[in-house]
């Protein structure tokens, strides 16, 4: 489903964010990208997204190179993928119901249904209470779970979380592993990337350690 | 939230956001409609004033002094059978007479005159309405009939209505195309400024999937907002100008054709709206199209 082929990706005046680095994940997989801050963990999802163009190499979502896609495809590429930002990148100003239907309206939900839904989620995150408050107004965790709950609304088929877990507790952190597992098992593809090592002790999912733009290690789950 | 109930609710934040603009953008569209409707009017009253003066203008038609009363009644029906309409013949006599009784009290300068001065004429009224534009070729027509020797039709001052009103209309083509380029680009920057303010909006939007459209939309609903404000103040300052111009008709007695009562009409009111509408719906895609490549 996701294919990388010898990917690097340069910034003006930096060094190499990535390089030559390959990759392959399947349906139901569940991949884990560990390494330090700076790594090349958030450029790595951030081709996935489309948000980037590699320098080199090819990125594969499907059959489709996102290299070679129109605006309306990549438009609709983002439709198929739920994202948890590490900034969350969420719409101040907004409720926090509405930061999360306003995705599933995006995908085409209808505004009833991506009400309901949008609430399951946010109850599920323990934000039930909360549907109303402006984002603006949540803690920093709070604020993450509405990420997560935006980036699961819908069941995308592809699941990208950039360190979704850096601001929760142990407990939502638990949660939140379970909600993203959970999604595998109905075929969705996963790719989390962080630094925290707590993650290295669940040896069901798949690591790749990344260290200086490249992979360094790959483990399977 | 539907994606158009998402849309106007992002229309009208950015509108709370920046009001004074939005204003300023709507009367703008305004007085642009104002003037363009007003002076467009104007220009088509001088030229329908012009067409309605050439349906009443009576041609004469100067004989040779050759042709004897007969000749020149059947002249005058061959005139009238040649452009239509009807024609009378005129006689030296008569001619006289009315000169002098034009002249009042000093027709006594014309007892000295050793002869009659004043020729035979034909008086042609031209069937329809003979515009100011084809007086010149009527004349043209006439002049070539044997025993006519002058065609009189006020040639002078016709012409130059007619090119004063051809002038009118051009100046007001292109004061219509400057004042509707200036209020298109006062609408798209407003546009351009609320894209800008919502630039990381739009960019989260865009990450999340969001097509052109929607992301267009909000902004697209702006611009409609905007002109069509524009175009509600413009037919309410119609409005006023018409009511105000009721008054002054009394003292000045203006021409029918140059009055704006028209323009006060609830069609003309909505033709307004709906114009002003489509200027800042265009005006909006055309920024938009520059804005979010």
């Amino acid at each position: 489903m996701i294919r990388l082929f010898q990917v690097q990706k340069a910034y003006p005046g930096c060094e190499a964010a990535l390089s030559d680095v390959s990759l392959e994940a399947g349906e139901g997989e569940f991949v884990i990208l560990w390494g330090p801050s700076g790594a090349g963990k958030s450029t790595l999802l951030h081709l996935l997204l489309g948000a980037e163009r590699p320098t080199q190499g090819q990125v594969w979502v499907g059959d489709r190179n996102l290299a070679r896609i129109s605006r309306a495809e990549m438009a609709r590429h983002r439709r198929r993928i739920g994202v948890v930002f590490q900034d969350f990148r969420l719409l101040f100003g907004r409720s926090v119901l509405d930061n999360v239907s306003l995705a599933l309206v995006i995908r085409g939900t209808s505004r009833r249904a991506a009400r309901e839904e949008a609430v399951r989620w946010l109850e599920e995150l323990g934000l039930g209470e909360r549907l109303d408050e402006r984002v603006e107004r949540l803690s920093g965790g709070e604020r993450q779970r509405v990420a997560i709950a935006r980036a699961l609304a819908g069941s995308p088929p592809i699941l990208l979380a950039d360190e979704p877990t850096s601001q929760l507790d142990a407990h939502w952190a638990r949660k939140a592993m379970e909600l993203f597992s959970d999604q595998t098992g109905r075929g969705a593809v996963v790719v989390l990337a962080t630094h925290d090592p707590r993650f290295l002790q669940d040896l069901r999912h798949r690591l790749v350690r990344i260290d200086g733009g490249r992979v360094a290690e790959e483990v399977a789950g | 939230m539907s994606a158009l109930g998402i849309a106007i609710a992002a229309t009208w934040a950015s509108i709370r956001r920046a009001p004074l603009s939005h204003l300023i953008a709507s009367l703008t569209v305004g007085a642009t409609l104002v003037v363009a409707a007003g002076s467009g009017s104007l220009a088509l009253g001088v030229r329908s004033l012009l067409d309605a003066w050439g349906s009443r203008v009576e041609l004469t038609l100067y004989l040779s002094d050759e042709l004897d009363e007969e000749e020149g009644r059947r002249l005058a029906q061959q005139a009238a059978d040649t452009v239509g309409g009807s024609a009378r013949w005129v006689s030296p006599v008569e001619a006289m007479e009315r000169l002098r009784r034009a002249l009042g009290d000093e027709e006594g300068i014309l007892l000295d005159l050793p002869f009659d001065p004043l020729p035979a004429s034909i008086e042609l009224r031209p069937a329809g309405a003979a515009g100011v534009d084809e007086l010149p070729h009527l004349a043209e027509v006439l002049l070539r009939l044997p025993g006519v020797e002058e065609v009189d039709w006020g040639r002078d001052w016709a012409q130059r209505l007619s090119a004063l009103a051809a002038f009118a209309e051009r100046a007001w083509g292109a004061l219509l195309a400057i004042l509707l380029c200036g209020a298109a680009l006062l609408v798209g920057a407003v546009v351009r400024f609320a894209v800008h303010a919502r630039r990381e909006e739009i960019e989260i939007l865009r990450l999340l999937g969001a097509s052109d459209g929607f992301i267009r939309l909000p902004f697209l609903l702006e611009g409609l907002f905007a002109g069509a404000l524009g175009g509600f103040w413009a037919a309410l300052a119609l409005q006023l100008l018409a009511r105000w111009e009721r008054r002054l008709d009394v003292a000045l007695a203006l021409p029918e054709e140059l009055s704006l009562a028209g323009l006060a009409e609830p069609q003309a009111f909505a033709a307004l709206v709906l114009v002003g509408a489509l200027l800042g719906a265009m005006a909006t895609l055309f920024a938009l199209a520059r804005e979010l490549r």
